[in-house]
């Protein structure tokens, strides 16, 4: 490591800045902010007020569900059911309104309990029967496509909706759209549950080293299971805010959420608080997916550049965390 | 002079089109009595077959009421079939697999809906081979099907993009701008934005600012988050979206609608004609404002009532298909001009030809 000698300031002594590290730990960083910058180049309009607003608004439901799974990777776990379980839960929520005629308050307990559920179910499964997340969570997966097609039997689901449904996805306070102030609070409450609750630091310490954390007396399982039940949860959520911003229901409208969620995880686990998953480096990941969609759209760019660029993106970040060690994944 | 009634039209035209050489009792049956549910008085051969009944992607409108016609049908005609309904989820290979499946299960016959049969090489000469009857629905024709039952695509598109075009003279916009949503999963989407392309060749006072190609998987948030995009960096340049169906169109309309725009800024054109976007066409500030109705419910049914004849009673199937590719009519719904009557299916609107007929040639 190089560490570069202290500057002095006539007596004072400033602190030594390891240029190395800075880079390391704030790349990702850095790399959004270039990205960001390109972009403004390329297209002004690309940083009006409108604009900005607009990729916090389409980042915002994707930040909900990464949240979550930020969650589930820091404990250890790996949730690839967020997206299916998403769906399931927008379905859900405008079926009970539209189709049942329940109350949105009735809708929504259902839609974020299925969720919930779903995550008690993997927990229970990886916790007591010892089946590694990544197995029962594409199981799983397809447990939520099947009762999403066994409640609606496959079918988009549009109708009047109420006000108070619609507002969560569509609706604005104070020239914001009220899914970005709804996405950072519930950011703001799950870093300060990763950061400044008991319980989130344990889930922290059994991601980190499950032996270390149950010889240290943490009962490891229940955050692993608490893990999951959080990605569940936080899944459904995002599902009820896409159906309410989409002003329909689309049966498998959230699947795309489980690839960009985890890249939005992976991304931010090189950054921040290298080699864990962390909720300020999640941001930084959704932040830039999101950036990286609309600037293409912005300029112009040809269609597949999104898929490739985001591709590489990933691989290159993850693929310098790994060489230096700092994400290790098998 | 008396009227022609929209199912009595379009099953002329479908018969007509197709050359079918349908049966007086069948044709009067599938005109008569298709969503009536009862018909007992109809004497039938209820021969019990087993029916293999694959979809590419339930999850899309589209497939869904081809299923509710088939259904519909199958119930209004009291058959005793054994009916197995699977789904690929729009994956190619599962489709295959589940074409498999059913001839290894030895089925009386199969329908596909939507599915993608350029991919399924391996599955249909297995069909082939085991000599069942095959139709599919909005496939694309492909051997050993009896027929593909499906709108003309081509048309569509035509219909569609010219009418774009009009509609952008008509608003005295000589020089115009639009960006277009291309969706090339399915051969019916593919083929009208091929349509498009070569229609907008012929019309170059009209400039496309951006494309979009979108994929099944999350398309209305896909294509609701582009034209955001497109909207912050074109703002009132755009004057019409074309969409390459209706659920991406409302997906296009509602993004207008977000940033306080209505039809008088920008419109948008869409395909299918479905049942929802239709609802939202009525009204007036929203910019959907055109779709080709595909009779998705008729196709259904037709498909059953294929089955029956080639299959329950025995006819050849080339008496009853002659052609390969059974084109319906998809009548072209425009705001403010031919909006079906509230409660009826898009495509029993009262279409073009009826219109100018009517306009041409009733005199009081």
């Amino acid at each position: 490591m190089k560490v570069e000698q202290a500057p002095t300031v006539g007596k004072l002594r400033l602190p030594a800045i390891d240029w190395e590290d800075f880079i390391a730990r704030y790349g990702t960083v850095l790399a959004l902010v270039i990205v960001f910058v390109a972009f403004w180049v390329l297209e002004g309009r690309f940083v009006s007020g409108r604009n900005l607003l607009n990729i916090l608004r389409q980042v915002s439901t994707l930040a909900v569900v990464a949240g979550g799974l930020t969650i589930c990777v820091a404990a250890g776990e790996f949730d690839l059911s967020v997206g299916t379980v998403a769906s399931l839960a927008g379905i859900l929520v405008a079926g009970l309104m539209v189709r049942q005629e329940q109350t949105f308050e009735v809708a929504l307990m259902v839609a974020l309990l299925s969720g919930a559920a779903f995550g008690t179910l993997f927990g229970f499964i990886v916790t007591v029967f010892r089946v590694p997340s990544l197995i029962a969570t594409i199981g799983g997966s397809s447990i939520a496509l099947g009762v999403n097609f066994a409640y609606a039997g496959g079918d988009s689901i549009y109708g009047q909706m109420p006000a108070t449904f619609k507002f969560i996805g569509q609706g604005f306070v104070g020239g914001v759209p009220f899914a970005v102030i709804l996405a950072l609070a519930v950011l703001l409450v799950q870093y300060l549950f990763l950061n400044k609750t008991r319980a989130g630091r344990y889930v922290i310490a059994t991601g980190a080293n499950p032996k270390a954390a149950k010889l240290s007396g943490i009962n490891t399982e229940r955050y692993r299971f608490l893990g999951l039940v959080c990605s569940g949860f936080f899944a459904a959520l995002a599902g009820v805010m896409l159906t309410s911003y989409l002003g329909s229901a689309q049966p498998q409208g959230a699947d795309p959420y489980t690839m960009d969620a985890l890249a939005a995880v992976f991304l931010g686990m090189t950054t921040i608080k290298r080699g864990q998953a962390n909720i300020l480096g999640t941001l930084v990941g959704v932040l830039t997916l999101g950036i990286i969609n609309n600037g293409l759209n912005m300029v112009g760019a040809p269609f597949y550049l999104q898929n490739i660029v985001r591709g590489g993106i990933l691989i290159f970040a993850v693929l310098l965390a790994v060489r230096r060690e700092e994400i290790r994944f098998f | 002079m008396s009227k022609v009634t929209r199912r009595e039209f379009l099953m002329a035209s479908a018969l007509g089109a197709a050359g079918l050489a349908f049966s007086n009792s069948v044709t009067a049956a599938f005109a008569k009595d298709l969503f009536s549910h009862v018909r007992p008085d109809v004497p039938r051969q209820k021969k019990e077959l087993k029916i293999a009944y694959l979809c590419q992607q339930l999850s899309a409108q589209s497939n869904q009421r081809v299923k509710a016609g088939f259904e519909n049908w199958l119930k209004a005609s009291g058959l005793p079939w054994d009916v197995t309904v699977t789904d690929a989820k729009g994956d190619p290979g599962q489709l295959s697999a589940t074409i498999e499946d059913a001839v290894s299960r030895g089925v009386d016959a199969i329908i596909v809906t939507f599915g993608t049969l350029t991919a399924a090489q391996g599955a249909l000469q297995a069909v082939a081979k085991a000599g069942i009857p095959m139709l599919s629905v909005d496939s694309g024709y492909y051997p050993p099907a009896i027929c593909d039952i499906a709108s003309n695509n081509y048309v569509m598109g035509s219909h569609m993009t010219s009418y774009l075009v009009q509609r952008l003279l008509g608003e005295g916009k000589t020089e115009a701008n639009i960006c277009t949503i291309t969706a090339n999963f399915h051969h019916g989407t593919r083929k009208r934005g091929k349509v498009r392309d070569a229609v907008l060749s012929e019309n170059e006072n009209i400039k496309v600012l951006a494309d979009q190609v979108i994929q099944y998987e999350g398309f209305f948030e896909t294509t609701l988050n582009t034209v955001n995009d497109w909207i912050n960096r074109y703002g009132e340049d755009i004057d019409a979206i074309w969409c390459p169906w209706d659920e991406p169109a409302q997906a296009a309309a509602q993004a207008l609608v977000s940033q306080g725009m209505t039809v008088k800024d920008a419109f948008v054109v869409g395909a299918d004609g479905h049942p929802p976007a239709v609802e939202e066409m009525r009204n007036p500030d929203y910019p959907l404002v055109a779709t080709p109705a595909q009779a998705f419910e008729l196709w259904g049914a037709l498909a059953g009532s294929f089955v029956d004849e080639i299959v329950g009673k025995g006819r050849p199937a080339k008496e009853v298909v002659p052609v390969p590719q059974v084109d319906f009519p998809a009548p072209f719904i425009v705001k403010g001009v031919n909006m079906p009557p509230e409660g009826k299916m898009p495509w029993e609107t009262v279409d073009f030809y009826q219109l100018f007929f009517e306009q041409a040639m009733v005199k009081e």
